[in-house]
């Protein structure tokens, strides 16, 4: 059995995808010290562990995966993993962030009775406003920027402390708030675990080997290198521009109109930004928070930030990145701009054709299992005839 | 022998496609003014117009409307044309927009090729403030990615050289105003026909039956002719695309062209998808203007046309080419109407989304 569990907790949106793909790269050094970061669960390659996570969840919610599609098999291999392994078993899943107490209690009690050391990364307010929106759209939503921050900014002002924590546990569509309001989810997971570290993620403009360097300290484990291997292009998630965003909204109301499920339009839509958008030149203004909202926004930042100074909670990093404040200048994306993102997207759609790739695998493999069945039922009714 | 044949050279963008429509659809009353516009090439297959077999009649191979293999076809459907020409005892009308854009010395070959002496030539003129927005369109559906103001700039330059002998004006897309100064355009087609009848299209909102009424007079057929009738008169590969769709193709042929697509390829491309947003309008369909830095030097340009056209008989009235501009598009207008272009294209192509 396993000595230690390092689970990382996310959440989402700060850098977890690129952190993942770092451990799962390094993996194979990482078993050499005694480390292990699965990434094959269940008969599949994964870089991290959210299908365990959600199917927890969903099956404590009594729901049948919205987005996974899992069955408990990842969740079961992981734990089989876990227990035949004599050292540090590094997690990683971001899902676990915004989890509800309980579900966060239920995963817990699933992985084997061994200490476990959670890991989360904090990243400033307004850029989790602006990265989450963009999420949402990628997740085939369609609501605009300014209608987003406005719904987020209604859940925190309908939940006046000290009732927000608990209201927000309860509910199942304040994720968003279990998530990012830090001194919440640094209280949720410090009362479940062994021992709780939290990491700042630097300022967006800086090198990403700070991040990784805070989040190996946070392992506590000279095992993993200081070094960031050599990762994918585009390693991480990539950030829309406005003007992407735009094009992408457009096409998921489309996609809607024709009452199209928001998991077919995530599929059709999926590649979409890192191959279409990534490799052109000029991309247009990022996306930043309207300023009718910066102020509000800013200031929960710094109060938040005020009250984990003040928590007994293991800080790696500064304190000071989580103040961070994007230009206050709201871009309107210039026509020009959309003319660029919107004929990159058709483009990368004439390219690609009707079908997304993995669709048509997996239309060509049942096809074929079909042809299989038909062809043994043959040989069966041929053997039939002639006895 | 036909004793007079009425040649329509264009020019392209000036309604030839309602004009070829009504040629075809009243036949009858041609008939009965003694008149033919060939359409027949064999039994269930007609023409819509007379380019691509004048074309290649002319031997006009390398122009840009020609594709590569074509004449063989073309010559034979010439042949058919021009035994109807020989069998007509009175006016055969042809139609060719491309021939709009020849040379002096293609030119000279006409009356040859026709076999007939006694040519009307009628050309259709429409104004630049129209014109210009919807050749760029055209271009771009052609496969190009030439942004909007870099091909106003083109043409620009190019007007520069409009008055230089021996000019090339086999590619339409190189030489704007080979078919459209009507200066030159008239003076190298008096070469071979002093009967030049020019017609204007009328200014928008018109009433649609006026350019047709211009076009019987100039066709001097005795008797009036009623209009083509009103029900897809322009199919879907001739309608102009509005200004979303048409920066929306132009960005996509641009991104096509980075990722090495060939031009025959953008084309085909180009082609479906523009019928693709024709076929499903979005937003609010707004016409492309000329841009507000442009109008005084396209306001110059058509004074200075104005005078270009002595020699020509004028139907119409010549006030209508005076530059008429559609209203300016706002930066946050036409970006939402690109958006919605593009979730209908992008749908369309991939419609498993």
């Amino acid at each position: 059995m396993a000595t230690r569990i390092v689970l990382h907790i996310g959440p989402r949106k700060t850098g977890s995808t690129f952190l993942q793909q770092t451990l799962t790269a390094l993996a194979p050094v990482l078993l050499e010290h005694d480390v292990l970061y699965p990434t094959r669960m269940a008969g599949a390659d994964r870089y991290n562990h959210v299908a365990a996570v959600f199917s927890v969840e969903e099956a404590r919610a009594g729901r049948r995966g919205a987005w996974s599609g899992t069955s408990q098999a990842p969740l079961a291999n992981l734990v089989r993993q876990i227990d035949a392994f004599p050292g540090v078993v590094v997690l990683s899943a971001e899902a676990a962030g915004g989890l509800q107490s309980s579900a966060a209690r239920a995963l817990l009690t699933r992985l084997p009775g061994v200490p476990v050391h959670a890991i989360a990364c904090l990243r400033a307010l307004p850029a989790i406003f602006i990265s989450s929106w963009t999420q949402h759209v990628a997740n085939g939503h369609r609501t605009s920027l300014e209608r987003y921050v406005k719904m987020r900014i209604h859940q925190r002002e309908a939940s006046p402390p000290p009732d927000h924590e608990a209201r927000w546990d309860e509910g199942h569509d304040y994720t968003f708030w279990r998530s990012y309001y830090y001194p919440g989810l640094v209280r949720r997971w410090a009362s479940l675990v062994d021992s709780f570290s939290v990491i700042t993620v630097p300022p967006s403009t800086s090198d990403k080997g700070v991040l990784w360097s805070r989040f190996r300290d946070a392992l506590e484990s000279d095992a993993v290198p200081n070094v960031l291997p050599a990762l994918p292009d585009h390693a991480g998630n990539s950030q829309m521009t406005m003007a992407e965003v735009e094009v992408l909204r457009a096409i998921n109301r489309e996609a809607a109109k024709a009452k199209l499920a928001r998991k077919r339009i995530k599929l059709g839509t999926r590649d979409l930004s890192r191959n279409a958008w990534m490799a052109r030149e000029d991309r247009g203004p990022r996306v930043i928070l309207p300023e009718t909202h910066l102020e509000l926004v800013s200031s929960w930042g710094r109060q938040d930030a005020s009250e984990l100074s003040q928590m007994h909670v293991n800080v790696i990093g500064d304190l000071d990145d989580l103040l961070e404040v994007p230009d206050s200048q709201y871009p309107k994306p210039r026509a020009s701009d959309v003319a660029s993102a919107a004929g990159a997207a058709v483009a990368w759609a004439v390219i690609q054709g009707p079908f997304d790739p993995a669709w048509r695998q997996r239309v060509q493999r049942r096809i074929s299992r079909w042809r299989r069945r038909i062809s043994r039922w043959r040989r069966r009714i041929s053997r039939w005839g002639r006895g | 022998m036909a004793k007079r044949i009425v040649l329509h050279i264009g020019a392209r963008k000036t309604g030839t496609t309602y004009l070829q429509h009504g040629l075809r659809t009243r036949r009858r009353e041609l008939g009965s003014a003694g008149a033919r516009y060939p359409t027949s090439i064999g039994l269930f297959r007609l023409l819509e117009n007379h380019e691509l077999p004048l074309l290649a009649a002319l031997r006009q191979l390398s122009h840009p409307w020609m594709n590569s293999g074509d004449h063989m076809n073309y010559d034979a459907i010439w042949s058919r044309i021009r035994r109807d020409i020989d069998c007509t005892n009175g006016t055969v009308i042809l139609s060719a927009e491309a021939l709009a854009s020849l040379d002096s010395k293609a030119i000279a070959d006409v009356p040859q090729v026709l076999g007939c002496e006694h040519i009307r030539v009628v050309i259709t003129r429409r104004d630049l403030g129209r014109v210009l927005p919807s050749t760029w369109q055209q271009h771009v559906r052609n496969g190009y990615s030439t942004g909007y103001e870099p091909y106003l700039e083109s043409i620009s330059h190019q007007r520069a050289f409009l008055d230089l002998p021996g000019t090339a004006h086999q590619d339409t897309d190189a030489n704007f105003w080979a078919s459209f100064a009507p200066g030159p355009l008239v003076r190298r087609w008096q070469e071979i026909s002093d009967d030049i009848a020019l017609v204007t299209v009328p200014r928008a909102p018109g009433r649609p039956e006026e350019l047709w009424e211009r076009f019987w007079a100039a066709l001097d057929l005795p008797g009036p002719a009623a209009p083509p009738p009103e029900a897809s008169v322009t199919p879907n590969h001739h309608r102009g695309l509005p200004a979303g769709p048409a920066y929306l193709l132009c960005e996509t042929m641009r991104d096509l062209q980075r990722r090495g697509v060939d031009i025959q390829k953008r084309r085909k491309i180009a082609l479906r998808l523009g019928r693709k947003m024709l076929a499903r309008p979005t937003g609010k369909k707004l016409r492309l203007p000329v841009p507000e830095t442009w109008r005084n030097l396209v306001q110059a340009w058509a004074e200075h046309d104005r005078d270009g056209v002595e020699g020509s008989r004028v139907y119409g009235d010549l006030s209508d080419l005076q530059p008429q501009h559609s209203p300016d598009i706002s930066d946050e207008v036409l970006a939402s109407e690109i958006t919605r272009a593009a979730a209908v294209a992008f749908r369309r192509e991939r419609w498993y989304v």
